[in-house]
């Protein structure tokens, strides 16, 4: 099996598996800090993989890189690496607070395009949020770039609804007073 | 623009660089070891300087940069292996205090990451190692900042061995890492490119610098656990090979006046003893007041007991069951199992009631096995460490239940050995460092060079760290290394209180402190005393349930363990023995087998034995009446064996009695009690009632 072969099927699983593999790792990662490397190790390992073996034994190029995946949430080390974050108790949000902060999502605000535009800004409203602790990032991600509910992201994450929703919007209403967007 | 469609576009964009992971993937990059120290590149850049100023022939080698050329005839290069092991340790001891700078060509024990070769390099070192080569594992040698820089940057490659520069006194120390098969001092002046590792097919070579590892520890570790998967209970004497197990048949007393008729009065009573059909018991002890445990070779069972029989209440089978911790009451005890060859199960056996509760502890030891497992009950911390492949995964959870719950993983490629866990803190040792871990921080406490062999307690509160050289308890609540004399530590179930040579201690505030008392006793000879009433032992795989020495009275006295010499008179003796032999039927209700059938013939025995004054007391006590049927209570009276006491007079009336208690942690001990005598009608009675 030539390079080239070799490359387009690549090419090809990477484009297809790519949002599944890295929605699996978002959630099973012991700190989303950690899951752009983790993503790369598990496509590094298959391109390996498949350059020194081929690939005429894989059915399913997902299920093959899910498995990857899963060795590698686990044996990430990066020193004293912390796998899973105790579930921390905060106070929650009322279903009132709930209901405003929702219809704020979705009030149109022109001066966000602005903000996305300004990359130093928006690199650093980022990292505030996947800084603030190990699974919030996992949350806005799961959230709002995989479409989960957040019940979805709950169940995902092995967390309570509750501590999501506080995560969320806490980490949402801090935002909004510390870069005024 | 909406918040929403903000924050979908600002994580699309931020979270993962898909093309650069694409890219990478492409070239067989992993991901760097972002968490590393940062002053791998202040070595590339040191390791550059020295190349650049160095006379090595280099070669480029595409991405690696450099591949020397070695040349021939140095010093160490024309040395003999072993000759070079014999120089390499001999300029350890020269420089163990030198802080002298020298090039150190180092030997790994086996090919290593970078990561766990820089680890290796840099564990001993405040600051930066220069790196002046890398000898890969394919046969090539990088040197230059490019190179050596992109290995430890990328991650990628396998290392054999390094020439680094560094001060003397670290040689040693870096020796004595397991993954170190030699680090040698180069000769100043000496060309370094003519060097090459040594060949490590042979043992490595023992010294002996204390911080040199122990070449007989097979665990290859800094720190090791010589009881993988624990055993709380495979220390303790097994309670059948010693005396309180020994019955005799009573003899007839030797009466100091003459008996009613028919009356003949004996020195004890055989202790009541059971003994089950064999099941193939290997351990067996009571956890509770009525409840035994017993370990067979591919099971565990517990055995509720009436005082007569035993019912089989509950059992799991399971391979090489290992008791890793006991509560200090008894009542719950947690094992670790083999299940296919590999020891990755766990059970809460619970004697309350009397069930054996899967934790299903596979599903978070995956392929691995647990090397560790430990509980502090009153912190709530159970604690696993699983060894998979060359990484070690501390677990840390609480108990919910009969299951672990908000468990959390620490990983590390080092050996990690537990210690102890206290106020929702856990201490361990990873290589040579003891280190905290607690509210998701890691603080190191202190470093302790040298290869240890390790025991936690049971309750999972100290840990005896002990080598050639001495012991020490770590004691968690002042993070002290305190030093003891003897690794022969004891600790039980108990949580702070231990035996050492014979006496007894308790760990407060940093210091060891005498510590006394049947209680404290007790839970260092955990596997006899959870029940005041029974204590189980092994019987060629039968178990023989016989009365317990830690009764209430004993943990409620103060016994003496001081061995009693007798002194008493044969007639003061006599005397004694006869008034025993009273009370001994009357606690036995043995009376009729005495030839005491009727009330007047058990008054008048008193009355011949004891004064007026102690019948007196005796037959009100005892509710025994003048005449029609014999009728008694035992009065709280307790059959004491003649041949279980000693008698030391003080004159000719009053002496002590020593009435042997039974043994305890290995130990005989006595309680005591005053006699008196009085002569009345020309003979001699015992003028009170010993109870």
């Amino acid at each position: 099996m030539g390079k080239p072969e070799i490359d387009l099927y690549f090419n090809d699983v990477y484009a297809k598996t790519f949002n599944a593999v890295s929605r699996y790792v978002a959630s099973h990662a012991s700190r989303f800090q950690d899951s752009e490397d983790i993503i790369q190790n598990v496509y590094t390992r298959f391109y390996k993989r498949i350059s020194e073996k081929g690939y005429d034994d894989i059915e399913s190029s997902e299920a093959f890189l899910i498995n990857i995946a899963k060795f590698e949430c686990r044996t990430f080390l990066s020193g004293f690496v912390k796998r899973r974050e105790r579930v921390k108790n905060l106070s929650e949000f009322s279903e009132e607070e709930s209901d405003a902060l929702e219809a704020e999502l979705s009030r149109d605000v022109p001066l966000l395009e602005e903000v996305m535009n300004n990359r130093i800004l928006a690199k650093q409203i980022f990292d505030d949020i996947v800084k603030s602790d190990e699974t919030t990032g996992k949350i806005f991600y799961l959230h709002f770039v995989c479409d989960m509910k957040l019940d979805e992201v709950a169940k995902q994450l092995g967390l309570n609804v509750s501590t999501v929703k506080t995560k969320l919007y806490r980490t949402i209403e801090k935002q909004k007073k510390k870069f005024n967007i | 623009m909406n918040k929403r469609d903000f924050y979908k576009e600002l994580m699309s964009e931020y979270s993962f660089d898909k093309e650069k992971i694409f890219i990478n993937a492409k070239k067989g990059r992993f991901a760097g070891q972002k968490s590393l120290p940062i002053y791998i590149g202040m070595t590339a850049a040191a390791a550059a300087v020295v190349v650049a100023v160095g006379t090595l022939s280099v070669t480029l080698n595409g991405r690696r940069g450099a591949e020397y050329v070695p040349n021939s005839g140095s010093t160490l290069a024309a040395l003999t292996e072993k000759e070079r092991m014999d120089k390499a340790l001999e300029e350890i001891r020269k420089n163990e205090n030198s802080s002298e700078m020298h090039d150190v060509m180092i030997t790994f024990s086996r090919t290593l990451s970078p990561s766990q070769a820089q680890n290796v390099i840099t564990q001993f070192s405040d600051g930066s190692v220069p790196v002046k080569l890398l000898y890969m594992s394919d046969g090539s040698t990088l040197s230059g900042e490019s190179a050596v820089g992109a290995v430890f940057s990328e991650g990628s490659g396998e290392i054999t061995g390094a020439i680094i520069n560094c001060p003397g006194y670290i040689v040693g120390k870096i020796n004595s890492s397991p993954l170190v098969f030699m680090a040698e001092i180069i000769p100043d002046g000496e060309d370094i490119s003519a060097i090459a590792p040594l060949p490590t097919n042979t043992e490595k070579p023992g010294v002996t610098d204390p911080v040199v590892s122990d070449p007989n520890n097979n665990s290859g570790g800094f720190g090791t656990n010589p009881n993988p998967g624990g055993d709380i209970d495979n220390t303790s004497e097994d309670p059948d090979n010693n005396s309180d197990v020994e019955t005799s048949t009573p003899q007839p007393v030797t009466p100091a006046q003459k008996l009613p008729d028919g009356v003949e009065l004996l020195d004890g009573y055989e202790k009541p003893s059971y003994i089950t059909d064999d099941i193939g018991a290997q351990k067996a002890y009571f956890l509770s007041e009525n409840v035994f445990y017993v370990k067979t070779e591919n099971a565990v069972r517990l055995y509720k007991w009436n005082g007569e029989t035993e019912t089989l209440a509950a059992q799991q089978t399971i391979a090489d069951a290992k008791v890793c911790w006991i509560s200090e009451n008894g009542l719950r005890l947690m094992i670790t199992g083999v299940e296919n060859g590999v020891r990755n199960k766990m059970y809460i056996v619970d004697a309350n009631n009397c069930t054996i509760s899967d934790m299903r502890a596979e599903d978070i030891v995956l392929d691995g096995s647990i090397s560790e497992a430990a509980y502090n009950e009153k912190s709530d911390i159970l604690s696993l460490n699983v060894l998979d492949g060359e990484t070690y995964y501390l677990y840390t959870a609480n108990l919910s239940g009969y299951q672990a719950a908000n468990a959390e993983c620490i990983a590390s490629g080092y050996d990690i050995s537990l210690l102890a866990a206290n106020n929702g803190a856990v201490y361990y040792r990873e290589y040579s460092d003891i280190v905290k871990y607690s509210n998701n921080e890691f603080t190191k406490l202190t470093t302790l060079d040298g290869a240890y062999s390790i025991a936690v307690n049971s309750a999972f509160t100290h840990a005896v760290l002990s080598n050639g050289n001495g012991s020490f308890i770590f004691d968690p609540a002042s993070e002290k290394l305190i030093p003891v004399q003897s690794s022969a530590v004891s600790f039980g179930v108990s949580a702070h209180s231990f035996s050492l040579d014979g006496n007894y201690y308790t760990v407060s505030g940093g210091e060891i402190i005498p510590a006394s008392g049947i209680s404290v006793i007790a839970k260092i000879d955990f596997k006899r005393s959870f029940s005041s009433q029974y204590m189980a032992a092994v019987s060629n795989g039968s178990v023989r349930i016989i009365p317990s020495v830690y009764t209430n009275k004993a943990k409620s006295e103060t016994l003496t363990f001081d061995a009693p010499t007798g002194n008493a008179s044969e007639r003061a003796r006599s005397a004694v023995n006869t008034g025993l032999g009273v009370i001994n039927a009357i606690a036995n209700a043995k009376c009729a087998d005495c030839g005491i059938d009727t009330a007047q013939k058990l008054s008048d025995t008193i009355d011949v034995c004891f004064t007026k004054n102690a019948a007196s007391a005796l037959k009100a006590r005892c509710e025994i009446k003048n005449s029609g049927e014999l009728s008694y209570q035992k009065g709280g009276l307790s059959v004491i064996n003649i041949s279980d006491t000693t008698l030391i007079m003080q004159d000719d009336l009053q002496g002590t009695l020593y009435i042997k208690a039974g043994t305890f942690d290995g130990k005989t001990a006595y309680f005591t009690r005053t006699v008196k005598l009085s002569e009345e009608n020309g003979a001699l009675k015992l003028d009170c009632v010993i109870d």
